[in-house]
């Protein structure tokens, strides 16, 4: 009886027999991710307005300044979604 | 000696996209388009043998088809999109499922081909996981409340927002299924081409090159391209995993309340 018992617990599929109750944010692994996808986005996004900007008015710096404000509003995102709350 | 140096051997072309344009079969038919179709037959018949009697207690096939839905169902999908998590376990399994079986794909001998290293095929994947972790967030928040969610963060004053909404929304909407799809191409391709490269590095040496060295050192070339075959097994099962995982965890982001 018991083994059959035992089958019978994991098909269970409503009830979370034995289960922890469900994380209410995304776990770890994914967080990384995803924090990895702001940092890079943010310096590409705001590294490619400054080139934009240093091309249209043939000026220099503001690729640069560009790659430095993205990467650092990536980091102050990253701190206010996972860090923060 | 002499020989080497009056007929010098053709040197070895190391194999690069080329290797990857395989010539149509027939029509507009090529392999990877056979390896999606012979994926999706190869999972309905398994998956048709492990539930065609169902049991209390299971039989050898009912337990590993059981096994695979309890991996996704307890390890991914419960853990990563919270009460809501049933719903999607079907979707989710069959595209572990899907991922897992052409990337295996990749070293079955004669296919021997991942289907994902043609980035089309992961593209289309990921477009399919847009559409569903998108309308998930739709239909859970409305329209205005999913991109709430997905690019408002909370607490910032408004002109920090300026900067910081743009970059949550290409990151978030736009560049998600592009990462999503790239890291499973990326290494589909790469570990395709490290075997073709072990293993016509070492044809070479042993069949065309001139060199005597060569040819004893080539079983060495042969040797590494098992091993890489071995960890290549190891790869395509992580990447299936992954690709689920990433899937599960943005529908459950979507999915949360605030948080």
């Amino acid at each position: 009886m018991v083994p059959v018992m035992e089958q019978e617990q994991p098909r269970e599929v409503s009830g979370r027999p034995g289960g922890k109750p469900p994380p209410d944010r995304t776990p770890p692994p994914a967080e990384a991710w995803t924090a990895l996808s702001h940092l890079l986005t943010g310096i590409l996004l705001f590294g490619a307005i400054g080139w934009g900007v240093d091309e249209l008015f043939d000026l220099r710096g503001f690729t640069v300044a560009g790659l430095l404000v993205g990467a650092a509003a990536s980091m102050y995102l990253i701190y206010v979604r996972y860090v923060k709350s | 000696m002499t020989m080497t140096a009056t007929a010098p051997a053709p040197g070895f072309e190391a194999p690069g996209v080329d290797a990857f344009q395989l010539p149509p079969l027939f029509g507009d038919v090529t392999k990877p388009v056979l390896q999606l179709v012979l994926a999706a037959i190869i999972i309905v018949v398994l998956f048709r043998v492990a539930t065609r009697k169902m049991q209390l207690v299971p039989s050898k096939s009912q337990f590993l088809g059981e096994s695979f839905h309890g991996i996704v169902r307890n390890s991914i999908a419960r853990d990563m999109i919270g009460p809501e998590f049933l719903k999607y376990v079907p979707f989710l399994t069959a595209l572990f499922a899907f991922v897992l079986v052409n990337n295996l794909f990749g070293i079955i001998p004669f296919l021997q081909f991942p289907t994902f290293s043609h980035p089309g095929v992961p593209y289309a994947l990921a477009g399919l996981v847009w559409i569903v972790f998108t309308v998930a967030g739709i239909r859970h928040h409305g329209f205005g409340g999913y991109m709430r969610i997905s690019t408002w963060p909370p607490d910032v004053p408004w002109w920090v927002r300026i900067i910081l909404t743009p970059i949550e929304f290409l990151s978030n909407i736009i560049l998600r299924p592009v990462t999503l799809s790239l890291r499973l191409f990326g290494n589909m391709f790469a570990g395709h081409l490290l075997l073709v490269l072990f293993i016509l590095g070492g044809e070479y040496m042993l069949v065309v090159a001139d060199s005597i060295l060569l040819k004893i050192l080539s079983p060495f070339a042969f040797l590494m391209g098992i091993v890489f075959t071995f960890f290549e097994a190891f790869i395509q099962v992580v990447q299936a995993y992954i690709f689920v995982m990433l899937t599960a965890s943005y529908i459950g982001t979507v999915l949360a309340d605030d948080h």
